[in-house]
């Protein structure tokens, strides 16, 4: 993570995808993102965690989904044709991550970038590495390691 | 590198005629492209296959070495090295097996003094061998050792709590021998550095079971152990089951899947029983198996379903380690070969899923990992012990069971006329056509359709047995196809309705009439059976003697080459049920053999020992009281004088594994019951040789 920080640094530029989750405002930088995809055809696995929203074949993998919602104690969220599952990788393999509705693709400049405060709308800190200040609103930009962690839940 | 251009020229193919929307052109190719993957499947699949040798050979060095440094002669016998196996598995075959070598060597082959004492040779012997059976390798580890102490294993499981004595006096020898493979279970007295170290058997079996394996040990105090492993050729692609539970697709390795029961009504009133908790057991041909609800371990309901109160459940019966549970699934869909995709880290807790895989319409489903299953339905403590307790309460009640089950019969159900039931054994039925009535002929005074170039002649069931509903005017009618004096007959029927394995009695008597053998109760309804030889003999006598003639024939001739003085031969037929005896009975007093007739093994055992000289064959069943069939056989052929004698087994227990049972005790043939040519025709061969 820290080598990654140092390499948009140099580039003091940084490519965002913006997105929702519930009504909280968040961003992965594009390079963490291998693709951003539609919901289609989860199978559940009731037995998992309940963030575990299921599994989807992703051209021959398969894929384990996360319901950021209920990851942040928002509650399930409702998937509707907005809804995109955003997948990232994680060591050798992938995760969704399914999230409302992904609306922008922006280069950010980083000095508009802070240190997250040590929470943000009740959540733990640790989930964001940071927040950028847009015009008109704050973008948390998560900390996909932290999220992926399973050791922690 | 052919199979790969040919893909590639299928695919453009494919592309091309998708755009064309000529479905047939479709269909033609995508059958292609089928035909292309699996041939390209099997070329790579095979380029991954290592033979077993590999692991095998490591044993000379492990067994020369444990033999000198226990001080016992040991020799080695490799068998089977050329079988061939999935990469992985031969990777991860090695240390099981060698815990097993190490085992044998220990604690399974005496010391020479010792071996002498009990009169065997001095050098004991370890027989490694590998071979294919049934799409699957089996590997067989076979010592000539002292076998496994059950007075020590109990003793053993006792003292490190494994077992309570109330369990252990329930055990069947079998599963006090399979004690062994329990988690801390180690029965040498002294800690060797050979084995011993109370890592067990245990570890042997999630180790193999990992490999999609399953481990059977068989052992004879005194002669020795054999283990058998049975392994998947490969771990990519395995066959499975797929079945549905609430809507969802699952899928069941076969490797794991013993038999599938669906009950209704009043069988499910009967077979399932409730032991409170949530827990409860079927109970399946004298064994009780714990039974989970798919629904429940997938955690869609919490609630846990009364099974007993749902008008009809599908179970599959599957095999975990040495554990045998039933799952209660919703539907089978089909079963397919697999691809077995790994499930992300986030999901390694959920240990029900042995991983996923994807559908032909891109869906995922989840694999079932029955071994996952068992543990976290606690079935080996818990429900084990409830089991057990519950077993106990019902010996009585089974053992009534037993006798009922005896002697079941598969029978095709159909219908001639409106509303009378017949059936036909379903061992004889050749095939089944469907016809319209306009394509049967009516030529001298005989009915007969074409049927790929050839005459098949037909008869009608009210041409014998005249007192039963004629067929009437029907369009549509199926012929039930069988064979008879080498040709092949129909029977002209109005419509199929189901087949069935009943066990109710046959009444020989009340209906009994030209062509039909008696009646038996399905469904509640009073069902003729129908004596299709007896039918068609009648009809064309002549047929019946163009066979007796030929036995006879043979039989002289054999006299007249002075093999043996020529006289009729004797058959000893052993069948408890009258019903079937009088069958076989007629069928060999029919082309001119003598027949002595035995009701149970025991008696049959007597009767061959009083008539020693004048017995030439026996035709046996296998599930008979007092003495079964195998018991009968085995101590048959225990005598001297009746090693070489033919001995028939005529059941209506079939299936591989009876099969085999019966061949390794003696028994020359397995044939069906009620199949009359298939009968004549191996009494005629041996009696004949």
């Amino acid at each position: 993570m820290i080598n990654k920080n140092k390499h948009f640094d140099e580039h003091i530029e940084v490519e965002l995808a913006i997105f929702h989750i519930g009504k909280l405002t968040c961003a992965l930088k594009s390079l963490e993102i291998q693709e951003i995809i539609r919901v289609d055809n989860i199978t559940p696995v009731y037995e998992a965690e309940e963030c575990i929203k299921g599994v989807i074949n992703l051209r021959g993998n398969i894929v384990t989904i996360i319901d950021m919602g209920v990851k942040f104690s928002f509650g399930a969220l409702k998937t509707d044709k907005n809804s995109r599952i955003i997948i990232v990788r994680m060591k050798d393999e992938m995760v969704g991550l399914l999230v409302d509705m992904v609306d922008d693709i922006l280069l950010a400049d980083v000095t508009n970038i802070d240190p997250p405060s040590s929470n943000v709308k009740g959540l733990s800190g640790a989930f964001f590495t940071g927040i950028y200040k847009m015009e008109h609103s704050l973008v948390s930009i998560l900390n996909v390691d932290e999220i992926l962690n399973i050791e922690k839940k | 590198m052919t199979l790969a251009g040919e893909l590639v020229l299928a695919r453009n193919q494919l592309n091309q005629c998708s755009e064309s929307e000529n479905l047939d052109l479709v269909h033609e190719t995508a059958q292609r492209v089928d035909l292309i993957t699996a041939e390209l499947q099997e070329a790579v699949m095979a380029t991954r296959m290592q033979s077993i040798g590999i692991v095998f050979h490591k044993f000379n060095r492990v067994v020369r070495d444990l033999s000198s440094k226990l001080g016992k002669d040991i020799a080695l016998v490799l068998e089977g090295e050329e079988v061939e196996l999935d990469k992985t598995i031969i990777e991860s075959i090695g240390d099981p097996l060698t815990h097993i070598v190490r085992n044998s060597l220990d604690h399974g082959i005496e010391t020479p003094d010792k071996r002498i004492a009990a009169g065997k040779p001095e050098q004991g012997t370890l027989k490694i061998s590998a071979y294919h059976e049934a799409g699957h390798v089996v590997i067989s580890i076979i010592d000539d050792g002292a076998g496994v102490n059950r007075e020590r294993v109990r003793a053993k499981a006792l003292e490190s709590g494994i077992v309570t004595q109330e369990q252990l006096d329930n055990m069947k020898d079998k599963e006090i021998v399979e004690l062994i493979f329990k988690p801390g279970f180690s029965t040498a007295e002294v800690v060797t550095d050979v084995s011993g170290r109370g890592v067990g058997m245990d570890v042997v079996i999630t180790n193999l079971t990992k490999l999609g394996g399953v481990i059977d040990v068989d052992s004879v105090e005194g002669e020795g152990t054999t283990l058998k492993i049975k392994l998947p050729l490969t771990l990519a692609i395995i066959p499975s089951l797929l079945v549905s539970v609430a809507d969802r697709s699952f899928a069941i390795p076969q490797v794991n899947l013993v038999e599938l029961v669906r009950l209704t009504g009043d069988e499910l009133q009967d077979k399932i029983e409730n032991l409170g908790g949530g827990s409860s057991v079927i109970r399946l041909r004298g064994k009780l198996l714990p039974l989970v609800d798919a629904q429940e371990i997938l955690k869609i309901v919490n609630k846990t379903r009364d099974l007993s109160e749902l008008a009809s459940i599908n179970i599959a019966i599957v095999k975990a380690g040495e554990t045998e549970y039933g799952i209660v699934i919703d539907s089978l869909l089909d079963s397919s070969e697999i691809v077995v995709k790994p499930l992300g880290k986030h999901l390694k807790r959920c240990i029900n899923y042995a991983g996923a895989t994807i559908l032909g319409d891109g869906t995922v489903a989840l694999i079932l990992d029955v071994m996952g299953v068992k543990s976290s339905m606690n079935l080996t403590s818990i429900n084990q012990a409830k089991f057990d307790e519950y077993s106990d309460a019902t010996v009585v009640d089974e053992d009534d069971e037993r006798v009922d089950i005896r002697d079941k019969q598969s029978l095709l159900l159909v219908e001639n006329g409106d509303k009378e039931q017949f059936a036909i054994p379903l061992g004889i039925v050749a095939r089944i056509e469907k016809i319209k009535a306009s394509q049967i002929e009516h030529i001298g005074g005989r009915n007969a359709i074409q049927y790929r170039g050839d005459t098949l002649p037909l008869f009608y069931l009210e041409e014998l047995a005249k007192d039963i509903t004629p067929i009437g005017d029907k369009e549509n009618l199926i012929i039930v196809v069988f064979k008879i004096s080498n040709r092949e007959v129909g029977i002209v029927l109005s419509e199929i309705l189901d087949v069935v394995e009943t066990d109710s009695k046959v009444d020989a008597f009340t209906y009994k009439q030209p062509g039909i053998m008696g009646s038996v109760i399905v469904d509640e309804h009073i069902t003729l059976i129908i004596d299709m030889y007896e039918l068609v003999y009648t009809l064309m006598p002549k047929w019946r003697n163009e066979q007796k003639d030929e036995s006879i024939k043979e039989i002289i001739h054999q006299g007249e080459q002075g093999k043996e003085e020529a006289r009729t031969p004797v058959i000893l037929i052993a069948e408890d049920s009258k019903f079937f005896m009088t069958q076989i009975k007629s069928f060999v007093e029919d082309i001119g053999y003598e027949t002595i007739t035995a009701e149970d093994g025991a008696l049959a055992l007597q009767a061959l020992k009083d008539n020693a000289d004048k017995i030439d064959l026996v035709l046996t069943d296998i599930e008979m009281p007092n003495m079964d069939g195998f018991e009968f056989t085995k101590l048959a052929r225990a005598d001297e004088r009746f090693a070489k004698l033919p001995m028939i087994a005529v059941t209506s227990v079939s299936g591989e594994e009876a099969e085999k049972k019966g061949k390794d005790i003696g028994l020359d043939e397995y044939l069906v019951k009620l199949d009359r040519d298939q009968i004549i025709e191996r009494c005629n061969y041996y009696l004949n040789k």
